[in-house]
């Protein structure tokens, strides 16, 4: 807009010279000719009245000498001579003079050279009538002048001298007329040029208000951007092509603490002693075959703090190329490098902590590998004399048997042949044989079977401990399904109700997690409080990326001191109501674990128990 | 070929007891083939392929090997393995007796070729029935390769 405008300004104001130009031009041309015209003109009328003024001085040197004769013809006396003497030499200067004026004008020149021989004519007969009275032949001249041919003579001039003024004052008349007619050309001329030359220093008036203002506006502008520039708080410096600083805003003097008067002039790289992150020719190389260059600089504060900063350099070209300025445009990314120097510290702190955890977790791993070995191997090991003592054992009551059989099988042993005799040994033998061996032999039984169970339980939870996962992703509502499905068909349910909620999908071992849901609504089932209806929720959601599993019921409820011993092997804390080896938590927890989730229980005694675990969804390694 | 005569039973496990125990058990089942007991994987092979102390025994005669997995030295893996690997000895039945029932040994013992796999006489009862019943398979399947 402000372009458009200027532009057409810019126009306009561009014929108006040449047009003034022409117009003086044409002025002066004119003026030049009237001037020359004017001249000629002047020089006409002078002419005019030098041929008047000669005529009539003619006439009257005539007339002098011819009194002056007369005079002297009368009295004789020479002092009328003076007058004629005069006269004669006038009348030859005066036709001088007339020859000279009425050269141009052919006719006027005839009647002149008319002139000179009549007045020669006359001038001789003066002449000859002044020598014959001086020689005193007065009569004689007298007797010529009495001729009255001298007269007529004087006649003749007085005729042709009234001719030529005449034709003079005609010729006056005309150059008269031309006169005014140039007056009026001139006046003309003069009114035209001066109205044109009004006019155009009018439109050069308005045109020079027009550009002034434009320029005017365009200077408030500028300096309404200039302060911006300045206000800006990015850093803003320009620089020519020697590098020196012509340009340097309030933000440069804000991030480097040198003003403008000292900065100016200065070259950059001194000033601020920038450490380039490659050499400098690189980074003119890119900013002339591109135009900019961006990159990070170190620069020194007027204090000497070093500062990072985003330097970002624009090339403008002027001149085609000859002259260069650069635009660069800093920002202080210092506390940014900081910051990201600390993260990386940070970053390297973590890592180290990282590298020690998962050196920690493959000891622990390593170590765990080695306990459920060591758990295998001793409970595998264990099993060896307990198959002797559970094996023998069944041999001693098959031996007791036959050896009642010997004796005589179900007879009272009274009646025995070798115990006949003593009635009381046979009774002892009896009482050892029924009672005593039976009896020692079912506790050392019962002892065995504890026993043999305690070490499968044992042997379950190491395999647990070492049994491959199958991971995929599993749906645990179809597990949870699936398991109480099993419990009501062996009518494991013990009359409870159960309440399934949504549960999330998870990542791991089926068969594992089916496991666990088992035993702890197993659990929950077997624990129920006598004379409650078991009401048993199990339900989940997700958090952040695990799956949150809770297993709730009303039932028998946890003494606050098992917590700490819950998920520890062989622990039970209401043997009363069930049966079992306290290895299902145990084992739950082994599962969770390996898992990678986490499992905590909450809960009042004779109110309820929850469990809750976590499980990952996404496809982490379970150990 | 001297098929009518009844297979030598080998039991064969370092735990003395345990020996003593089968033998008691195949006896009292009414099992009167001739027992012999073996105490390591070592003394196992050298009956089996008629070795070192056993190198004078014939080789002719039938066996049943009762096989304790876990032994010191040539444990019972080790033995099947050597048993099973030999064109001649191969065919010879072998029970695995062990007191584990870890699904991974059970599976590798039947990918080496063991024909039953046994737990030991905690319930004789169990134990006879289950060594009756192989007598009885294997001695239908002498008759049917005769045939």
């Amino acid at each position: 807009m402000i372009a458009g405008s200027f532009s057409l300004l810019f126009r306009r104001s561009e014929w108006l010279l040449p047009i003034a130009i022409l117009c003086s031009l044409m002025i002066v041309i004119l003026s030049f000719q009237l001037r020359r015209e004017s001249a000629s003109l002047a020089a006409n009328l002078e002419n005019h009245r030098q041929i008047v003024g000669d005529v009539m001085d003619l006439l009257s040197a005539m007339k002098d000498a011819e009194t002056g004769r007369r005079g002297f013809l009368l009295t004789g006396q020479e002092k009328y001579l003076e007058s004629y003497n005069i006269g004669t030499a006038h009348a030859a200067e005066d036709l001088t003079s007339l020859l000279r004026a009425t050269r141009s004008d052919r006719q006027q020149y005839a009647r002149t050279e008319a002139l000179r021989a009549l007045t020669g004519e006359k001038l001789a007969e003066l002449n000859l009538t002044v020598k014959l009275s001086k020689s005193l032949r007065r009569d004689e001249a007298l007797s010529i002048v009495r001729t009255n041919a001298g007269k007529g003579v004087m006649d003749e001039i007085r005729i042709l001298c009234e001719q030529m003024r005449s034709s003079e004052n005609v010729k006056l008349m005309e150059n008269v007329k031309e006169a005014e007619k140039f007056g009026r050309r001139a006046f003309l001329v003069t009114v035209v040029g001066s109205g044109f030359l009004v006019a155009l220093l009018t439109l050069a008036r308005m045109v020079i208000a027009s550009v002034n203002r434009q320029r005017d506006r365009y200077m408030i502008q500028l300096r309404d951007q200039a302060c911006v520039l300045d206000l800006a708080n990015d850093t803003i410096i320009i620089r020519d092509n020697e590098d020196r600083i012509t340009y340097w805003n309030q933000g440069a003097q804000r991030l480097y603490g040198w003003s403008e008067e000292e900065a100016l002039g200065q070259v950059t790289r001194t000033l601020l002693k920038t450490q380039f992150p490659q050499s400098l020719d690189n980074i003119n190389a890119k900013l002339v075959s591109q135009g900019h260059w961006k990159g990070e600089l170190v620069h020194t504060c007027r204090d000497g703090t070093p500062i990072t900063v985003a330097s970002a350099w624009t090339l403008q070209r002027e001149d085609s190329h000859r002259s260069r300025s650069v635009l660069e445009m800093n920002y202080d990314i210092t506390e940014r490098k900081r910051a990201e120097a600390g993260l990386r510290e940070v970053s390297r702190l973590l890592e180290v902590r990282v590298k020690e955890l998962a050196e920690t977790n493959a000891e622990l791993s390593k170590k765990s590998e080695e306990v459920e070995a060591f758990v295998y191997i001793v409970s595998h090991d264990l099993r060896a004399p307990l198959v002797s003592l559970q094996g023998f054992c069944k041999e001693l009551e098959l031996s007791c048997q036959e050896l009642r059989q010997e004796l005589g099988g179900d007879e009272p042993l009274e009646n025995l042949s070798p115990l006949r005799s003593s009635p009381a040994y046979g009774t002892r033998v009896q009482a050892i044989l029924t009672r005593d061996i039976p009896e020692s032999l079912r506790y050392i039984t019962a002892s065995t079977t504890k026993f043999h169970r305690l070490i499968n339980a044992l042997l379950e939870l190491s395999r647990h401990g070492r049994q491959e996962y199958h991971c995929e992703e599993v749906d645990l509502g179809a597990v949870v399904q699936s398991t109480l499905d099993s419990m009501r068909s062996s009518s494991g349910a013990n009359g409870a109700v159960f309440a399934v909620g949504s549960i999330p999908r998870v990542y791991g071992d089926a068969t594992a997690l089916g496991q666990v849901f088992a035993n702890l609504i197993g659990n929950s089932v077997k624990y129920l409080q006598p004379g409650r209806p078991g009401h048993i929720e199990i339900g989940g959601e997700m958090e952040g990326r695990e799956a949150h599993c809770w297993v709730r019921d009303n039932g028998a409820g946890l003494p606050a001191s098992a917590k700490p011993r819950l998920f520890q092997v062989f622990q039970r804390f209401h043997p009363g109501l069930a049966n079992g080896e306290g290895m299902g938590l145990a084992i739950v927890r082994r599962v969770v674990e390996r898992h990678g989730g986490r499992i905590w229980a909450e809960g009042e005694e004779g109110v309820g128990t929850t469990f809750h675990f976590t499980l990952p969804c996404g496809r982490t390694a379970p150990g | 070929m001297e098929h009518t005569s009844t297979p030598i039973i080998l039991v064969i496990d370092d735990d003395e007891g345990h020996r003593e125990l089968i033998r008691r058990n195949l006896q009292r089942g009414g099992i009167t083939n001739k027992i012999v007991s073996l105490a390591n994987g070592n003394e196992a092979l050298d009956y089996v392929f008629c070795k070192g102390a056993h190198a004078e025994r014939r080789g002719d005669s039938e066996l049943l090997i009762l096989l304790d997995i876990n032994m010191p030295g040539i444990d019972g893996v080790e033995v099947l393995r050597r048993i099973k690997a030999d064109p001649c000895k191969k065919t010879i039945p072998v029970i695995m007796l062990t007191t584990t029932d870890d699904p991974r040994e059970v599976s590798h013992c039947y990918e080496l070729g063991c024909n039953v796999y046994v737990a030991k006489p905690v319930e004789p009862v169990a134990f006879i029935e289950a060594i009756k019943r192989l007598g009885m398979f294997i001695s239908i399947v002498r008759v049917a390769e005769e045939q």
